[in-house]
């Protein structure tokens, strides 16, 4: 057996608060397509982002043809023979596809004069090995999401890379367009090119993969050849056991969830993004919606609040029309969204606790427009009390407060406002495990004072420890509806990964 | 400076005394670069009434203050603009237009100073009114669409003029323009009053808070459920109105209704707003900062004229100082 390309050994790699990377070490054949597959989280991302020189390691070694590699930039790293091409596509719009494959090194006739014929020639011999039907002086951003990877791949081949790393290279191509894309990893493979492909379509990684390396929580949990593993079995490695104590805090009791309906969506869709969504949501109950990202779930919610325009489709808030033209008329009615971003969408991190607090119920802290200080900082006193906020003050600044405490502020700003339906899009996002478990208390108790809450994350055990009622969404659509006993990890992947029918 | 709360930092840390003379030192550094603009205006003071023995008269201390009050008019709008996460090119503009409409509007329904006052400041609120909505609703960058409509408003002032200054027939302008009350010129006593409402209202009422919010995180503060749109055109009116009140403050000042008053005038007030500690971009500051701000650039300009320096080298300073305060300020930010 020929050495393997590249040697991973016993890598680690810390970020504050988070061991990313645990003793991870893994082998990769030349000349094989490997799929690297895990949740979010499980730590794939830091791996390719050291491979390619973005990050860089604590300890351990890499050993990549043979030598260490070394790699501190994303430059270097090409240089050395290791392309990335990232799930957000980094091409400049503006530029035609010559220029953008070659920039930073136009092949020039002296003087700094560009020697046009040059560039279009390479331009065409890489187009040509790409099989991507286009001029070379085309411009990028005319081109449609498909056409624009393979341009990628183009300039990975330019760099004669011996190593792609693909990050979820099909998530916005449709069957035809993956098709084309697995021809062409595929010829890759023939003239020696090595592949690591990191997806969560399980289906697609069964169809194109040699072997298959499965991550969890900063460790790599093994690595199956391809035809010899299963879909379940993969499932399974991904999702280990859960750790059921640790949502003990956010389980309801069997009744939960069995009050009236509050929130009637019907026939909801948002471009091409949420597609004829219709669901209830009752009184007390926590309705979890799973999907993987890009799955349409954040955009649900967005339209469901009103943050972004509906193409069609009602909402219903118990029983009345909630008309969809701005946020504030949710707001007033009733409904509250605790958004996905919190630095950029959820807070005011220049303001204190007291102005944050109040800001969306500001009608209980004012008289005739004016703004009563005291009642605002008694507000803001008691939801730091309520919710166990860490701070010297209501006049603390949020920006000087930990992720998990920043999130504290930004729900008392929507209990504040006394919701009846509450939206939380990834509310535990980058904060730390006590912080957490604090907030699935919340979540449930809030239900118990029967609110309606959907609840949305990128954490697969954690929509499960915490919902009553799951739906799984792929592809802007609701796919399944489960509930108790149907509901298992393994399941819900299974279905949240499956390809379109 | 609505953050400059060093108390609530020294009373939570008393349990933690290790770090106390710690913590108590970085108080005191912030809040001396809080305060680190009274302390350039007090040397300023200091410096002045060293160079020129006749800056501390009454003459020449009520002469500053004349000098600056519509200028500083202004700049209260634009505070409002500013902090909000905007900018209003078109103050300059929109007062010229007032400043033209007095004579215009007097020559068709007659001397009635409240209907004239009302017409002009309706008018410009007017203006303010389009340029918010060509923000909110349409859309356009800020910069853009106040500098077409500081294009149109002072085009309007020149087609109403035909291009030449309009002698005012009522002296009863001039007289109040020129005039004093309990001692203090007329026009200041304007001033301040905006000054004092301005910042209550930008303190104390639902709407300022919301304008800080706006200014500090746009998205955030929309899916508070605020009405940002309303809230933006509502900034622009503010700037355009009380634009309108410089141009009458300035017709009443020349007693004449003169097109070209406004030329350049929106450098001025912006640098009265930046030079105060408000920061481009919104979110910090408040019409009190503008007031220390107008101040600033009010004494110097008394400065250079006592030392009988040429308006040449003024204009560069002044551009330079808007740079340095604008540098000062993003240096503060990247060592946070």
């Amino acid at each position: 057996m020929t050495r393997p390309l590249l040697e991973i050994q016993h890598v680690f790699k810390a970020f504050p608060g988070v061991q990313a990377l645990d003793d991870v070490s893994l082998d990769v054949s030349a000349g094989t397509i490997h799929a690297l597959v895990g949740e979010n989280g499980a730590g794939k991302s830091t791996l390719m982002k050291i491979l390619a020189g973005i990050y860089r390691r604590d300890r351990g070694d890499i050993l990549f043809d043979g030598y260490s590699l070394a790699a501190t930039s994303a430059r270097e790293a090409r240089m050395a023979g290791i392309s990335i091409i990232h799930q957000e596509l980094n091409l400049p719009l503006n530029l035609g596809i010559h220029q953008s494959i070659f920039l930073g090194r136009i092949p020039t006739r002296g003087f700094g004069i560009v020697d046009w014929k040059a560039l279009d020639r390479q331009t065409a011999d890489l187009l040509r090995l790409v099989q991507l039907d286009a001029k070379p002086r085309t411009t990028v951003g005319s081109l449609n999401v498909a056409s624009r990877q393979l341009v990628e791949i183009a300039k990975a081949l330019s760099f004669e890379s011996k190593l792609l790393i693909m990050d979820e290279p099909t998530s916005a191509l449709n069957r035809q367009e993956t098709a084309t894309l697995f021809r062409i990893i595929r010829n890759l493979k023939k003239n020696g090119v090595t592949v690591i492909y990191i997806s969560h379509r399980l289906e697609e990684i069964f169809e194109i993969a040699d072997e298959i390396t499965v991550m969890r929580d900063g460790r790599v949990v093994g690595t199956k050849r391809a035809a010899e593993t299963s879909h379940e079995e993969i499932v399974q490695m991904m999702t280990g056991k859960s750790l059921v104590d640790f949502f003990a805090k956010g389980r309801g009791t069997a009744s939960a969830g069995s009050g009236e309906v509050i929130l009637r969506v019907r026939n909801l869709s948002q471009k091409r993004l949420v597609n004829n969504v219709s669901f209830d949501l009752h009184k007390g109950e926590v309705l979890g919606i799973a999907g993987l990202l890009g799955s349409g779930r954040t955009e649900l919610v967005k339209a469901i609040f009103g943050a972004d325009k509906r193409t069609t489709g009602d909402v219903f808030l118990e029983g009345t029309r909630v008309d969809a033209s701005d946020p504030s008329v949710s707001v007033e009615s009733g409904i509250a969204l605790l958004p996905e971003d919190r630095k950029n969408e959820g807070a005011h991190l220049d303001m204190t606790i007291r102005e944050n607090v109040s800001l969306s119920a500001i009608e209980r802290v004012s008289r005739n427009g004016f703004v009563l200080r005291k009642r605002q900082t008694e507000l803001a006193k008691e939801m730091a009390k309520k919710l166990r906020l860490k701070a010297t003050g209501p006049e603390q600044l949020v920006r000087d407060l930990s992720g998990g405490n920043q999130q504290k502020v930004v729900i008392s700003k929507w209990l504040a406002a006394r919701p009846k339906v509450l939206l939380l899009d990834d509310p535990t996002r980058g904060i730390d495990v006590g912080a957490k478990s604090e907030i699935y208390g919340i979540i449930r108790e809030l239900a118990n004072q029967g609110l309606g809450v959907i609840f949305i994350s990128s954490e697969m055990p954690e929509v499960l420890g915490v919902s009553d009622r799951i739906l799984v969404m792929r592809d802007g659509e609701i796919i399944e509806e489960l509930r108790g006993d149907e509901i298992s990890e393994e399941r819900v992947m299974l279905l949240a990964t499956s390809n379109k029918t | 400076m609505e953050n400059g709360k060093p108390a609530t930092g020294v009373k939570s840390l008393s349990a933690n005394g290790e770090k106390l003379s710690q913590r108590a030192l970085t108080a005191f550094k912030r809040s001396f670069s809080q305060y680190a603009l009274w302390w350039v205006f007090g040397g300023l003071l200091i410096l002045a009434s060293i160079l020129s023995p006749r800056f501390l008269t009454y003459r020449n201390i009520t002469n500053v203050f004349r000098q600056f009050s519509i200028m500083g008019v202004l700049a209260v709008g634009m505070t409002y603009v500013i902090l909000s996460g905007g900018i209003d090119l078109s103050v300059g503009g929109v007062m010229a237009f007032s400043c033209v409409l007095v004579p215009v509007v007097g020559g068709v329904i007659g001397d009635s100073i409240p209907a004239i006052t009302v017409a002009c400041l309706v008018s410009g609120a007017l203006l303010g009114l389009a340029t918010g909505l060509f923000i909110s609703i349409g859309r356009l960058q800020p910069f853009i669409a106040t500098l077409g409509m500081s294009a149109v408003a002072e085009g309007l002032a020149f087609i109403l003029s035909n291009g030449r200054p309009i002698i005012l027939e009522d002296l009863r302008w001039s007289r109040f323009g020129n005039g004093y009350s309990l001692g203090i010129p007329n026009l200041a006593l304007l001033f301040i009053g905006v000054i004092v409402v301005g910042q209550v209202i930008l303190k104390r009422t639902v709407f300022g808070t919301y304008v800080y919010a706006l200014g500090n995180n746009e998205e955030a503060t929309r899916l508070s459920g605020v009405r940002t749109r309303t809230l933006k055109t509502t900034t622009y009116v503010i700037s355009a109105f009380l634009a309108a009140l410089g141009g009458l403050m300035m017709t009443a000042r020349i007693g004449v209704g003169d097109p070209g008053v406004g030329t350049g005038y929106a450098l001025d007030v912006i640098a009265a707003v930046v030079v105060g500690g408000t920061r481009l971009g919104g979110g910090f500051g408040s019409v009190l900062n503008t007031l220390l701000g107008a101040s600033i650039i009010g004494v110097l300009n008394n400065v250079f004229n006592l030392l009988n320096i040429s308006p040449y080298p003024q204009m560069v300073f002044k551009g330079l100082i808007i740079i340095a305060a604008v540098l000062f300020e993003e240096m503060r930010k990247r060592r946070e």
